[in-house]
């Protein structure tokens, strides 16, 4: 994926990434389009694969600042939130600021804390915004949650249903590093001290501009539009899956993939934009109904189905 | 990994074995026909090219060259006037059995394929029975299947391929040769024929089915010739009137007979009257068969010769055919006769003419005599094997051998008569024939030939044959029919029927006059040809198409599910991969961002389109 990304800029950032994080490029890449595109990135790994480290090294380089909630069964919304608490010397209530007061938020366990918190959290990821006691506190910009869930352990959790998922714009995993990489990482040991040196790489200010930019100059064609449409309709209408994309899943295809060809130096999107980045924006969004079928190979069935413009 | 393998076929033993084929099906329809050592040497050379296959031996294209130069050297030194043909046809072969010996690329193949039609197209003057049309179509098939495959290993340059390939190249090769039918099917209607055979020339090999001379004691042994003479449409008859008159002998020297006799009195016939038509297929040396006792030919340019013998006065070498009206049954009622008739050859020895009369002893009615003789005659034995060789064959064949075939019964009854001073004269022809009721026909072939014997009994001449000869055997009726309907449907086709099929077309009726129809040949052209203009502009116009349509050219097809750029990801050569590139990303330029494709964007497409091309041809060339 890296190799097709010709902005200098992102590139530049990636590289960076790359230099701290060994083995991670594709979760790397992907990560920074889920950020450009103003959307979430919901992890599915094991621990102790580096999610963290990611989290910490994209906010260092990007200069951003960063905040870690770790979710647990007894985990209060106001854990999240932050929570107004009575200042004896002004004689008033004061806004406590919670972990999510940050640019780069890692949720770490999402599906541990109970539904209640759960919907605290993904409704201020939607509004960009809380609402404490009546009083209403906008969240800093850029805003980009990293929730992260472990797919084996499944007593005491609350899985997060698909209409809540259908918040991230990504789920990615990050996968084992390939052997050369865990060598390195073992050989230097943790490296997480050295993240929190890391240089920042990019304004905070450039970050918004590029996220900016990219809404308005990367040019999403008619075409492109409907071919994405015409694979929407297709999750809606295939008898394997029981429930098909929503518009907004439809939204943020299109979205990652106006990110994506910004990354990869063009101004407009084509076809293989879309189609690369539907694996990680589409699987958990839909239903199977026999679920001992793999997602991904419904969602290529699909994709090969569909004639891409303009070849019509 | 087995399975794989045994699924594989290498593509140049293929093609070798293909050719190889290819050639032996004219190499067997000449085989008949050129010398025995030539068919040797055909086959010593086929098989040490199939050994050098195998080792990947191969002999210096030099040899080969000073080879064939040479055999067609030695052909023109042994071509005589008789026989140019034999000699040229035999160099053909040899020539062609060499071309597989040496390397063999796609031009040695094509040499091939040039070199077998050649040869099945030389067999035809030798043979055009029908199964020339079964040999063409195996050799069309072989030859199209071989070509497709060199063709399919030269473009994509894998020396294997699977049997579902071939299987599919062959099913290819089907519908070619299927298409080709209804082009070649015209051309046969419409090409112009020659009245004459192209190659007049002196046949000194040709068949004859039958021989106006007959000469006693000169064979030991009578092949039976299957050569079909003639077939007479006509209905179907008593087996025992069914002999067809050609010639008559009247006189005997001792060993052959001789017609000299060509006038004679005037006749009286009655009988059964039969009409039918005969299609001679074997020349029967200007002599055309009859039913015995014709009455007329129908046909220009004959002449009649008594006794009932017609013949053509120029020679043809086609097929003759013509209707004619005959009596069976018949009586023929002659007041006088030629006193040839009774001649008896010089040299005819005592102890003939004592048989004679110690035969006939007591008998003074010709009837009477007659039946005596025939009585005798049928103690002795027909055969077509042993038969007398001897300066004297009468008396071998009477004494020794008491064997022989119809010329030597026939030649003794008729002399015995004559020693009676009976009137007689021996009959050439053909006797009976198999009845094919589907074609409504008589078939004849050449090993139905007879002689048989008329004798002058009370001013009336009666056929007698002495031969117990057995009747042929009824044939097989399809191929008969295959036979007949080849026959009349497409070696008789020439000229003439051209012209008659030319006349029966009708050209059909316009209601409108002549310069509607100008105006109206004119609007089709038009709309023709706007029709292709704007299928040429629209695909200039649209650079996609024709950008899609040269990469097919290097065997990269675009799938519908497939970007543009996803496409791109699967080309191997870098310098393709570089242009298409271009071309790829200057047309999603406009596409994606919802732009006109403005005259110049079209031109700079079409340009990189045009240099893909180039590119393309430039490396075929080389590849070549």
């Amino acid at each position: 994926m890296i190799e097709k990304i010709k902005n200098h800029k992102i590139l530049q950032i990636v590289k960076y990434l790359q230099s701290c994080l060994q083995g991670k490029e594709s979760a790397i890449v992907l990560s920074l389009i889920a950020l450009f595109s103003k959307g979430h990135l919901l992890i599915e790994d094991f621990p102790g694969l580096g999610k963290t480290s990611l989290a910490i090294a994209l906010s260092r380089v990007l200069s951003l600042s960063f905040g870690r909630v770790q979710c647990t069964n007894d985990l209060l919304p106001t854990d999240i939130t932050g929570l107004s608490i009575y200042n004896r010397q002004k004689g008033e209530f004061e806004f406590k600021p919670g972990p999510i007061f940050n640019n780069i938020v890692l949720v770490d366990e999402i599906n541990r804390a109970t539904p209640k918190t759960q919907s605290a959290l993904l409704e201020a990821m939607a509004e960009e915004q809380v609402t404490v006691d009546g009083k209403t506190y906008k969240l800093p910009k850029p805003f980009f949650v990293i929730a992260t869930q472990n797919p084996i352990e499944i007593y005491g959790t609350f899985p997060l249903p698909e209409s809540q998922l259908d918040r991230f714009t990504m789920k990615i995993s990050i996968g084992y590093p390939k052997r050369e990489a865990e060598t390195e990482i073992i050989k230097k040991g943790s490296l997480r001290e050295e993240l929190y040196k890391l240089q920042s790489f990019v304004e905070k200010e450039e970050i918004l501009k590029i996220q900016e930019e990219i809404r308005e100059k990367i040019y999403i064609s008619e075409k492109v539009i409907q071919y994405i449409l015409d694979f929407v309709e297709e999750t809606r209408k295939d008898n394997k899956i029981l429930l098909g994309l929503s518009t907004r899943a439809g939204l943020a295809i299109s979205c990652a993939a106006k990110t994506y060809a910004y990354f990869r130096g063009r101004d407009y999107v084509i076809p293989e934009d879309v189609k690369e980045m539907i694996p990680y924006i589409v699987p958990h969004r839909i239903i199977l109904k026999d679920e001992s079928l793999s997602k991904q190979e419904v969602i290529k069935s699909i994709l090969d189905s569909i004639s891409v413009p303009p070849l019509k | 990994m087995l399975l794989q393998y045994t699924k594989k076929i290498k593509t140049q033993d293929l093609i070798f074995f293909l050719s190889l084929i290819t050639t032996v099906i004219p190499f067997i329809s000449i085989l008949p026909y050129i010398s025995i050592y030539v068919s040797g040497v055909f086959f010593i050379f086929t098989f040490i090219s199939i050994i050098f296959h195998f080792k990947k031996t191969l002999l210096p294209v030099w040899i080969i060259n000073v080879v064939s130069v040479a055999l067609i050297f030695q052909a023109l030194v042994n071509i005589s006037p008789e026989d140019i043909l034999t000699p040229a046809l035999e160099a053909l072969t040899l020539i062609l059995s060499i071309r597989f010996i040496g390397k063999k690329t796609s031009r040695e193949y094509f040499q091939i394929y040039l070199l077998s039609l050649l040869l099945l197209g030389a067999s035809t003057i030798f043979d055009i029975s029908w199964f020339f049309l079964i040999k063409v179509t195996i050799f069309l098939l072989l030859t199209i299947s071989s070509i497709l495959l060199l063709t399919y290993m030269k473009e994509t340059l894998q020396e294997t391929l699977s049997a579902q390939v071939f299987l599919n190249l062959i099913k290819f090769a089907f519908v070619i040769s299927f298409l080709s039918i209804p082009l070649s099917a015209l051309f046969f209607v419409i090409l112009p024929r020659a009245p004459n055979p192209l190659f007049d020339i002196g046949f000194a090999k040709a068949k004859t089915g039958f021989s106006s001379t007959v000469s006693l004691g000169s064979v030991v042994s009578i092949e039976e010739d299957r050569t079909v003479v003639m077939r007479v449409k006509m209905r179907e008859i008593p087996e025992k009137e069914l002999y067809w008159r050609v010639i008559t002998f009247d006189s005997f020297d001792g060993k052959n007979w001789f017609k000299t006799v060509k006038d004679g009195s005037p006749k009286m016939l009655s009988g059964d009257k039969i009409s039918y038509t005969v299609t001679l297929e074997s020349l029967t040396e200007q002599y055309l068969p009859t039913l015995d006792y014709p009455l007329n030919i129908y046909l220009p340019n004959i002449s009649y010769e008594y006794p009932g013998v017609f013949r053509i006065k120029f020679p043809s070498e086609k097929l003759i055919k013509y209707s004619a009206i005959s009596f069976i049954n018949f009586t023929l009622i002659e007041e006088d006769f030629s006193a040839v008739y009774l001649n008896l050859p010089q040299n005819i020895s005592k102890r003939f003419i004592k048989l004679t009369e110690e035969i006939t002893e007591g008998e003074v009615l010709p009837e009477e005599i007659v039946k005596k003789i025939l009585k005798f005659l049928s103690t002795y034995q027909y055969s077509l094997k042993n038969l007398p060789l001897s300066d004297n064959p009468i008396e071998e064949f009477l004494f020794i051998k008491k064997s022989g075939n119809c010329e030597y019964f026939a030649t003794v009854m008729a002399l015995m008569l004559r020693v009676k001073g009976i009137p007689s004269r021996v009959v050439g022809g053909f006797r009976g024939g198999s009845y094919n009721p589907f074609g409504g026909y008589y078939l004849i072939r050449a090993s139905d030939a007879h002689l048989w014997v008329e004798a002058w009994i009370e001013g009336r001449w009666v056929r007698f044959d002495p031969s117990g000869r057995p009747t042929r055997k009824s044939e097989s009726v399809v191929f008969n029919v295959l036979d007949y309907l080849w026959n009349t449907l497409v070696i008789n086709y020439d000229l003439k029927t051209q012209i008659k099929l030319a006349k029966s077309l009708t050209i059909p009726k316009f209601d409108f006059k002549k310069t509607n129809l100008f105006y109206f040949i004119g609007l089709i052209t038009v709309v023709i040809l706007s029709f292709q203009l704007y299928r040429l502009t629209k695909i200039r116009k649209d650079p996609l198409q024709r950008f899609v349509k040269e990469l097919n050219k290097h065997g990269l097809k675009i799938e519908k599910n497939q970007g543009l750029e996803e496409f791109l990801e699967k080309i191997e050569n870098i310098g393709l991969k570089e242009k298409a590139l271009e071309f790829v990303k200057a047309y999603e330029e406009i596409y994606f961002k919802d732009k006109k494709f403005t005259k110049y964007d079209l031109e700079k497409l079409n340009k990189i389109v045009d240099e893909i091309y180039e590119d393309f041809q430039s490396r075929r060339s080389k590849n070549q």
